[in-house]
């Protein structure tokens, strides 16, 4: 199978964020980049449905810095990169898989992976807009995904139980937690990695009718409430939950 | 880090994303396990192939046994990472197997044996111990009783060995016996010992004080026979192969050490931010504030003396100095942190809830295995004061004297030194070339239990021996052990048996 998996460079999920002097994005400086820990989903998937013919290409858009996390994919196992390279990566997610889709029009590729979302913006968007833009079926939140001849069958999850579909190739999804258990780069993983193919293309950005108007922390959560200890709190508990949080 | 730290780091992008990996696979892998294996007294060993599909036990070893031959820098890099665990135990057994144990394989061992076990030690099949010390030798490494007395093609080997780490897991032991009780030194040997051995047990698992996810055991051997193609080196090479082995072993402990002392330093500061006393965090305390100054700066010391030492170790360059230092001062500076660190955390300190009680009692160690701090002041002493550059551990050595005779006095005493009783059966050529003024070239011949010695090169030599004429002088008069000179580069010899053969035939010189 020749696989393609779209893949973001996003601030580590330890990294403390803070808000730039613009207001509208975030100031980058000190802060730790990592493989959008979605896309590692998406990666381990892409390697076991190479097969022996088969391969797997990494495709980023974003700064040039982005290499080191193509190269992470690639010492994950994955046979070549392509960088998409932009001054800043985009914000408003019809630019990115506007992008995307035209570097894929070229790929003729198979199968398609995406991460649900980026933990960056969350916006759960490109992998759905890139398909609409290709045409080609695209299923969302996927937890388990088989291949077999030409068509995909598919696990995904909803709210509250699962629902299982089918997809002809090519096909395209998005990876959700449970998929996989992301494979960790190995040492000798790392060393072949350097010597693995990488192109970058610088690209330009289409138009975009989003504008960022203001960025700001959520507020302090207020204070946790100890209302007793063991068997003897349970009644004062349900009357807060009744009575204060409205929950029950 | 910030930018000038970085530009000054030993560790290139390289490195730093192997960083990334060994952090992962720490925190996902081990951490999570640490505290179960303390509980067990030891680590689950389903962990090593783990460790090695990772490509963790192969760092420095060929691509063709499955490791990546890398820098020793990579190693540094796993083994920083690898302290993050949260116990030292565990990361000790780890690098036993990787930088202590099964070196000497993949250094002396011939290539049948290495390509036997070498492939598996790298991928975690089989666990490696290093077994050297015994209930009456430690320091003294010379003075092991284990024998291995040679029949047809196996050795017997009978004895015991104690405070082996991995002593209980290991599948394989680098085991130092005594091939020739009558001789120090050149009586020992180093074998592959593979532990599925009839008469072969596992005396007792040790109860420490502390490095509880390392298991450490006594260990008997009764009438075990052993190939003789197990054999590291040749006969007699044993005590120099340990020697040899040393150096990197001390490099990882002041490395760990290091490590160890920045974890439990990063702990105790966030310790510091929410414990309040008398409505203000402790940290705000100037005793407290002060205390993080000094440990903070001792902790940068110890860091860069073990980087220095790596770099001269990397280079290729004889490292002892360096070395020595950095396993003293990496070694001491751990154990005082762990001990400023309980100091803070206050009565918690003393208490299993946080970790510094257990990092009080896993560094205690430090100072202790892979040479104490006295041995490294030993070795350090005669470097500094007596002016040896090189050597190695030895206990009791006396001070040199530099009147000494010359050298040409010196092959002059031979034949007369000469014991044939001593010499066995013996007969070799042997090429003295002696550097340096009043040096020159003796070929010395031992036939038919008759000593002949001659100035310049006549017949073709079977042993060569190149040295110069200080060293030449100080082994012969007694105050250089040969052994360390050897060590140290001083002398080289193409036939370490049959110089053995000789010096043991020849009587002191008066
Ligand atoms: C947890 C643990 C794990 C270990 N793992 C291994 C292992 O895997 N393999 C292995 O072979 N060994 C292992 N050891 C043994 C370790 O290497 C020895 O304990 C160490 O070398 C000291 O030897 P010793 O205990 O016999 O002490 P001794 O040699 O008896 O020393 C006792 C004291 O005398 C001092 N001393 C000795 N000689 C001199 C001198 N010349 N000048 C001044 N002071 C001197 C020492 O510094 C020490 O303070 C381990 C030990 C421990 C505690």
């Amino acid at each position: 199978m020749k696989c393609v998996v779209c893949l973001k460079r996003v601030p580590d999920t330890g990294t403390r964020i803070k808000i730039d002097s613009s207001g509208t994005a975030i100031d980058d400086t000190d802060v730790e980049w990592i493989v959008n820990p979605y896309d590692e989903f998406a990666i381990t998937e892409a390697l076991t449905h190479r097969g022996s013919d088969g391969e797997v290409i990494i495709l980023a858009l974003g700064p040039e810095e982005t290499t080191k996390e193509i190269r992470t994919a690639l010492a994950m196992g994955a046979d070549q990169g392509i960088l998409l390279q932009v001054q800043r990566p985009p914000t408003d997610p019809l630019q990115t898989a506007q992008v995307l889709a035209s570097a894929l029009k070229e790929l003729e590729f198979d199968l398609l992976f995406f991460g649900c979302r980026g933990v960056d913006d969350d916006n759960c968007a490109v992998g759905p807009m890139v398909a609409s833009i290709l045409d080609i079926p695209l299923l969302s939140d996927v937890i388990q995904f088989d291949v077999e001849g030409s068509k995909a069958t598919v696990q995904r999850e909803t709210e509250g139980g699962h629902e299982i579909g089918n997809m002809p190739l090519p096909c395209g999804i998005t990876t959700q937690k449970g998929l996989n258990e992301p494979k960790l780069p190995s040492l000798p993983g790392i060393m072949k990695a350097k010597k693995k193919p990488l192109e970058i293309r610088p690209v330009e950005l289409p138009d975009s009718s989003l504008e960022i108007v203001e960025m700001s922390f959520p507020p302090d959560r207020p204070p946790g409430k100890i209302v007793g200890e063991g068997a003897d709190a349970v009644p004062e508990l349900i009357r807060v939950l009744q009575e204060e949080a409205k929950v029950l | 880090m910030n930018e000038a730290q970085t530009a000054c780091s030993p560790f290139n992008e390289d490195h730093q994303s192997f960083r990334q990996t060994c952090r992962r696979f720490v925190s996902e892998k081990i951490t999570p396990r640490i505290d179960e294996w303390e509980a067990n007294k030891g680590y689950d060993r389903s962990i090593f192939p783990e460790m090695g599909a990772m490509g963790l036990l192969g760092i420095p070893y060929p691509e063709e046994y499955g490791g990546s031959e890398l820098d020793f820098w990579y190693s540094v890099v796993w083994m920083e990472e690898l302290a993050r665990c949260g116990a030292a135990g565990f990361p000790m057994s780890t690098m036993v197997h990787s930088y202590m144990a099964s070196p000497p394989i993949e250094r002396f061992g011939t290539q049948e044996l290495k390509d036997r076990f070498m492939p598996q030690i790298v991928a975690g099949e089989k666990i490696t111990a290093l077994a050297i010390s015994e209930p009456g030798a430690g320091s003294d490494v010379a003075g092991i009783r284990t024998t291995a007395v040679r029949d047809g093609d196996h050795y017997i080997v009978n004895g015991s060995k104690t405070f082996i780490t991995n002593g209980t897991e290991a599948d394989l032991l680098t085991l130092a016996v005594k091939t020739d009780p009558s001789q120090t030194h050149s009586g020992v040997s180093a074998l592959v010992f593979e532990t599925d051995t009839p008469g072969f047990s596992i005396g007792r698992k040790l109860e420490k004080l502390g490095c509880h996810s390392s298991d450490t055991a006594e260990l008997a051997f009764d009438n075990c026979r052993v190939p003789v193609k197990n054999l590291l080196g040749k006969e007699g090479e044993g005590f120099y192969i340990i020697m040899d082995n040393f150096q990197q072993e001390r490099l990882v402990g002041a490395i760990s050490a290091v490590a160890g002392a920045e974890l439990i330093f990063a702990k105790t500061l966030e310790y510091a931010r929410s414990r309040k006393a008398f409505g203000k965090p402790i940290g705000h305390f100037q005793v407290q504030r002060h205390r993080f100054a000094e440990i903070a700066t001792r902790i940068e010391a110890a860091r860069q003396m073990a980087y220095h030492a790596t770099r001269v170790f990397v280079s290729g360059q004889n490292a002892v100095r360096e070395i020595s230092m950095a396993k003293l001062f990496c070694c001491e500076t751990g154990t005082w942190v762990a001990d400023q660190c309980v100091q803070t955390y206050g009565g918690w300190g003393y208490m299993e809830e946080y970790p510094a009680a257990r990092a009080l009692r896993d560094t205690r160690l430090l100072t202790i295995g892979g040479g104490t701090s006295e041995i490294m002041r030993e070795i350090l002493s005669r470097m500094v004061f007596d002016g040896k550059e090189y050597l190695l551990p030895e206990e009791g050595s006396s001070t040199p004297d530099t009147s000494g005779p010359t050298v040409s006095e010196i092959f002059g005493s031979l034949p007369k030194r000469f014991r044939s009783e001593k010499a066995g059966d013996l007969q070799e050529v042997f090429r003295f070339d002696i550097s340096g003024s009043g040096g020159g070239t003796w070929t010395v011949q031992v036939k038919e239990g008759e000593m002949h010695v001659r100035e310049g090169a006549h017949e073709d030599p079977g042993c060569s021996v190149q040295t110069d004429v200080d060293t030449y002088v100080a082994v012969e008069t007694g105050q250089i052990k040969p052994q360390d000179a050897f060590m140290a580069g001083r002398i080289t010899v193409d036939n370490i048996p049959a110089m053995m053969a000789l010096s043991g035939s020849l009587s002191r010189l008066s």
